[in-house]
């Protein structure tokens, strides 16, 4: 919430001409010029301008700028009021219903607009989702928590481990499911991550996020909430998934597994697309609509919640220059995820390279950028060298999910075992058969 | 005015499309042809305000179902107006043109201007909020001797255009949304009969100086802002017709002097907000045997009656001074928007199949005293309870006064209640688009080409550009004003024949139905710049006049270095144009200005290939038998007459349209004809392929101004048969009685009586027997002789042909 004693934003001129006129943020304010008198109210100036103009929200409600070089007369008419802010009161939920938390890492899920400042407030509290996205109450007892407060192309794997964390203690807790509520930037890297770090997990952990701010009518966080609770409370899968929509329409929410799941458009609703498989499920208003392949994992539940950063994802292309890998080893990293090309090559110049960063003991796993299909190392020349030096190919792996993977597999096993880990299918990470269709 | 008291005030608010070439935050063009239909469906949640619902209209929206369709086609449309990316930069070109209307308006560009958010959750924005920026603020507007101050000057996102809205759901196309609108907000002013209209028309004039605006239906709005207590002012929302506003204002103000009335009555009766209470009741059963066809059915299904009291009301609901202003109308309107078919009030009844005991029964059931009255809504449970407290708000509001509302035109003039007024909370920045700031350079550029005023353009139309005072105003008021003066600039054409076919042409095509806003500006310009000049390298000054001559930029000359004939100059000029419909002119000709308009309307019949124009001379009293044989007389296609297929052999080519695709078809002309005969030859090739196709106008007249006299016909004639017959009976032996031939020649080996005539009568001295006569035969009978001497010279010819080869 904004805090209406502080200039906040202005800077020299402008700031001397308020703090002059004994004016804050809020106050209602006559600015005159030369040939002009405006009316409303100070707002604060954002912080990415540094010149010098005064913006005030005009009766009328719209904002304008007023350049303080103009300004030749300027004074307060009255202060202005902190908004307040009345929480609603939490509505009469069934005890029947199943527990489910839903975390806040960063972005919104909800949010409040104070229209007297343009400001948008985040929402959060159990009440204010009731009130915001009442159709919550049908379905699901909620406890929330904010566990961070980071966009999502700032978190670190040292933050998969914190959100992995709460989950086993949300887990402990008795939740019946955990909704995590993430940015959507990187929020297919912390499925994979969850998918290794709580594999087996007993109940369902489904992140979800918005491709459209909360703070619109249209926004999708509401419908991609309301169908992760859902699917959270029916209890018939368990393990960790992505939910958002499946078109650009308000009909069907996808529930995709976390590994096999990629952000492939920048803004889209239906940014997120399951490759290689189908979705797990399907939200089609209250109804889950379950594929065939999933089905109830029993194995025990053992978490191993580190993660090692010193991992590289390596995008080969025409031109690549093997000082980049050299770089690489000499920085100390463990393994290196390649992206190569079409069935898994790279240029045999860089072979070289290649083979010092294996003969160090490190880990090198080949994907394609194709991002689509497998690798498939022994049908040219290029493929069958890379084999020799001792690449690991990584079949139908996601790029991104195999980086992920190896920075759990040195995070939780020794160097010796990496490779064992890399090539067992721990969370449906590899596909057993190339489904025609996808 | 009926109320001394009050002061009846009017502002006018004018939200005008622009005709930028791209929407305000996207680089699509609302205006193009649409493509490919995608179909999606949305739900809009209001959202929350810090302070809880304080925001009347987004509440009775959001009390309303917020399942929206969205019809997007994907020319007009692009993922910004779907709302699955953030909008692009704000249209430079738009900005460019709010501030120009601004500087006309002496209004003052705000410094920086930022871009808001204002909620609409209806569904007409995907986004579910519309973005407007203030552009400026303050200034006048002149009308005669009035000034009318300038509020505000803003620039806005034009809504979807809605397709279906029931009470589930409504549809609405993404073509229109997020075109450029602005909004200009004049300050009420104390209102004169008449006065508003002329402001409203004197504003969309200097809008359209910049002749950067869009024309046609629907691309201005005015809204009204009528008050007679100076408080509450109601908002009359979309008037597109100027001719209404006077007809809105003084019904508007026929209402409220009504709802005044009532509210003084109310304050009689000793009714106060405090003691206010209209209680409800159940009545369902009351109407167990009833009459009334209406509730019957209501009860059938399963629906309910319920009444709400109206303290001391009696007479009040059903009061109507002036047509249409009573409350039970707008209380009636009021429950439509939750899906009920109207209400019945105690002022009414008994009537409809209620009888006096209901009414009776009723009022007992609600303890009215006699000055009571109640209102009973009938219909689906589901609702109900929204409905009569809408109902119950608005009798309240009577003790208050006049409700702030905006309310929305009916075709006859009234207005009809349609949602509360928005306040002005519901805004918020864009946050995805930085402030912009308008710098100085900028304000000194677009200050310095403001284009003149309406009086001066029009003035100068008229006395620069030489346009007749009525197509001034015309061009001046129509879309193509832009076009016109680009035209004027580039291509030297007579100001009025262009104004003509931008106006008058294109209006006429539109009356009969065909859709000319699907012409674009690069395809008029093109039908101005492909007139076709072929110069058969004429001896006389044609080269020097084209070349000297105003017209030279706007044609395209076609110069062959050697005379090659019509059939090659035709040929060249078909190989030249690019239409659809050509128009084959020869030099001799003269059209009138709407010539090809009417040719072009004549395709409409999708049977026609080819059209004929009637051909005349301006000396309409000439003497000479052979004019008269050929301009007044009834021969060729003049005989079938218009409306139906005519023969090929009076398909004759001096000034007739055919459709390039027919053309194509057929061929071009046969460049081995001289002179006469291609037309005749051409025409059969035609018409073999389109039996049907070929049509005479009797209405298109051309005229011919240089005619030749009947011996260089004859002359002419004689040529035909000895050059040009024996050429086109070579590849069609079948067209021997067209050219006279078969008197000369037997065509299948047989002995006609054809030759046998032919034997006799094409002989010399009978021929110059007949001419001599001719000098003494009157009209219309000398149309024989000529007929018969234009028959033999061609028949001479042939002969002449023939006794060469043998």
């Amino acid at each position: 919430m904004i805090k209406l004693s502080k200039l906040s934003g202005y800077k020299d001129k402008s700031l001397k001409l308020l703090s002059n006129a004994g004016i804050k943020i809020g106050d209602f304010i006559k600015i005159n010029t030369k040939t002009t008198e405006y009316l409303g109210n100070l707002l604060p100036r954002y912080e990415y301008s540094n010149e010098n103009y005064i913006v005030i929200k005009l009766t009328n409600g719209y904002n304008i700028g007023i350049d303080s070089k103009r300004i030749t007369n300027i004074g307060k008419i009255k202060s202005g009021e902190e908004p307040k802010f009345k929480p609603p009161s939490k509505p009469n939920v069934k005890d029947s219903l199943p527990k489910i938390a839903i975390l806040g890492t960063g972005g919104t899920i909800a949010s409040r607009i104070d229209y007297k400042t343009g400001a948008v407030n985040p929402a959060f509290s159990a009440e204010e989702l009731y009130s915001i996205i009442p159709e919550l109450a049908s379905y699901a007892n909620i406890n929330t928590q904010l566990i961070s407060n980071i966009a999502s192309e700032q978190m670190n794997p040292e933050d998969w481990k914190n959100i992995a964390n709460k989950v086993i203690e949300k887990i402990k807790e008795g939740n019946e499911g955990v909704i995590i509520g993430h940015g959507t930037d990187t929020m297919a890297y912390t499925s994979a991550a969850l998918s290794f770090a709580l594999a087996n997990c007993p109940i369902p952990v489904i992140l979800t996020g918005a491709q459209r701010s909360t703070d619109r009518p249209s926004s999708d966080a509401s419908l991609n909430m309301i169908s992760s609770v859902i699917v959270a409370s029916q209890k018939i899968i368990n393990g960790i998934y992505l939910a958002m929509h499946s078109s650009i329409g308000d009909n069907e929410i996808s529930i995709h597994s976390g590994t096999r799941v990629r952000k492939n458009h920048t803004s889209k609703r239906d940014a997120f697309e399951s490759i290689g498989i189908d979705p797990i499920a399907i939200v089609n208003q209250d109804k889950v609509i379950i594929g065939s392949e999933t089905a109830k994992n029993n194995t025990k539940f053992e978490p191993k919640i580190n993660f090692d950063e010193n991992i590289a994802l390596l995008k080969f292309h025409p031109g690549f220059k093997s000082e980049i890998i050299n770089a690489i080893i000499d920085s100390g990293s463990k393994g290196i995820i390649l992206e190569g090309t079409g069935l898994g090559h790279i240029n045999s110049r860089c072979n070289k390279s290649i083979k010092k960063a294996i003969d160090n003991g490190m880990f090198v796993g080949m994907t394609s950028q194709c991002l689509r299909g497998r690798v498939k190392m022994t049908v040219y020349s290029a493929g069958r060298n890379l084999l020799e030096i001792g690449v690991t190919p990584l079949e139908d792996m996601l790029p991104e999910t195999a980086l992920v993977k190896l920075m759990w597999a040195y995070g939780n096993y020794p160097n010796n075992e990496v490779k064992n880990i890399m090539l067992k299918n721990i969370a449906g990470e590899y596909t057993e058969r190339s489904i025609l269709g996808r | 005015m009926e109320n001394d008291k009050n002061e009846l005030k009017v502002g006018l608010e004018i939200h005008q499309q622009l005709s930028s070439s791209t929407k305000l935050f996207c680089k699509c063009n609302g205006f193009h042809e649409p493509g490919n239909e995608i179909y999606f469906k949305r739900i809009l949640r209001p959202t929350q305000s810090e302070l809880g619902e304080t925001d009347p209209a987004a509440l009775f929206e959001s009390k309303k179902s917020k399942l929206m369709n969205y019809k997007a086609d994907i020319n007009t449309s692009c993922l910004v107006e779907a709302d699955e990316e953030p909008p692009r930069e704000i249209s430079e070109e738009a900005l460019d043109i709010a501030l120009t209307i601004s500087y006309l308006l002496k209004s003052e560009p705000v410094d920086e201007i930022h871009i808001m958010r204002k909620l609409v959750i209806d569904g007409s924005n995907t986004t579910g909020f519309q973005r407007t920026v203030i552009i400026a603020t303050g200034g006048e507007l002149q009308v005669n001797n009035l000034r009318i101050p300038v509020l505000s000057i803003s620039l806005e996102e034009d809504a979807a255009r809605i397709i279906s809205k029931n009470i589930d759901q409504s549809t609405y196309s993404l073509d229109r949304l997020s075109i450029p609108l602005i909004e200009i907000t004049l300050a009420p002013v104390k209102f004169k009969k008449g006065e508003t209209e002329k402001i409203a028309l004197t504003l969309g004039r200097l809008m359209r100086t910049t002749g950067r605006v869009a024309r046609g239906i629907g691309t201005i709005r005015q809204d009204v802002n009528v008050s007679i207590d100076g408080d509450n002012i109601i908002e009359v929302k979309g008037v597109q017709q100027l001719d209404m506003l006077t007809n809105i204002i003084e019904f508007e103000n026929q209402r409220q002097t009504n709802l005044l009335k009532i509210k003084k009555i109310l304050s009689e009766r000793g009714i106060k907000e405090n003691n206010f209470k209209a209680e409800t009741a159940d009545i369902s059963d009351i109407f167990n045997n009833t009459d009334c066809k209406l509730i019957k059915k209501v009860l059938i299904n399963n629906g309910k009656v319920m009444v709400i009291k109206a303290p001391k009301f009696r007479e009040l609901i059903g009061k109507e001074e002036y047509e249409g202003t009573r409350l039970g109308r707008d209380i009636s309107t009021l429950v439509k928007f939750f899906g009920y078919g109207g209400i019945f009030h105690s002022d009414e009844l008994p009537d409809y199949g209620i009888t006096k005991d209901e009414m009776n029964k009723i009022s007992t059931r609600i303890k009215n005293e006699s000055n009571d009255g109640f209102i009973i809504l009938t219909g689906d449970k589901d609702n109900i309870d929204i409905a009569i407290k809408s109902v119950q708000n608005r009798l309240r509001q009577c003790i208050i006064g006049i409700p702030a509302e905006t309310r929305t035109p009916t075709k006859d003039g009234k207005t009809n209640y349609m949602r509360p007024r928005p306040g002005s909370a519901r805004m918020y920045p864009e946050t995805d688009i930085i402030p912009i700031k308008i710098t100085d350079d900028r304000k000194l550029k677009i200050k310095k080409i403001l284009p003149q005023t309406y009086e001066e353009q029009i003035n100068n139309y008229k006395n620069n550009i030489g346009l007749n005072d009525k197509l001034s105003i015309q061009i001046f008021d129509s879309k193509y004003k832009a076009l016109f003066e680009k035209l004027i600039k580039n291509i030297n054409l007579p100001a009025n024949f262009i104004a003509a076919q931008l106006t008058e042409t294109l209006i006429n095509l539109s009356r009969n139905n065909i859709n000319i806003n699907k012409i674009t500006n690069n395809e008029l310009e093109k039908i101005f710049k492909e007139i076709i000049f072929v110069d058969d390298a004429s001896t006389d000054e044609t080269p020097q006049l084209l070349e000297s001559s105003e017209w030279k930029e706007f044609i395209t000359v076609i110069s062959h270095s050697e005379n090659r004939g019509r059939a090659a100059t035709r040929n060249s000029g078909i190989k030249a144009a690019s239409g659809e419909l050509l128009i084959l002119i020869d030099c001799d000709i003269e059209v009138e200005s709407d010539f090809i308009s009417r040719h072009v309307e004549y395709y409409k019949n999708e049977n026609i290939i080819g059209l004929v124009s009637h051909l005349r001379t301006h000396d309409t009293k000439s003497k000479d038998k052979y004019h008269r044989y050929i301009f007044f007389g009834k021969r060729g296609a003049s005989i079938v007459g218009g409306g139906k297929p005519i023969p090929f052999n009076y398909f004759i080519q001096t000034c007739t349209s055919v459709k390039a695709d027919a053309i194509n078809e057929t061929g071009m002309y046969n460049e081995e004809l001289p002179t006469y005969g291609i037309d005749l030859e051409y025409a059969y090739r035609l018409w073999k392929i389109f039996p049907n196709g070929l049509y005479y106008s009797e209405e298109i007249i051309v005229f011919m101004y240089k005619i030749k006299s009947l011996n260089k016909a004859l002359l002419d004639f004689h040529q035909y048969g000895q050059y040009n017959v024996p050429i086109i009976l070579k590849e069609y032996p079948e067209l021997a009685p067209y050219m006279a031939a078969d008197f000369v020649k037997s065509i299948n080996g047989k002995l006609t009586w054809k030759i046998f005539i032919g034997s006799v009568l094409i002989n010399r001295f009978i021929f110059l027997l007949a001419r001599v006569i001719l000098n003494i035969t009157p009209f219309p009978l000398s149309n024989y002789l000529i007929r018969y001497l234009l028959a033999t010279s061609t028949a001479m010819g042939y002969r002449k042909h023939l006794k060469k080869i043998n």
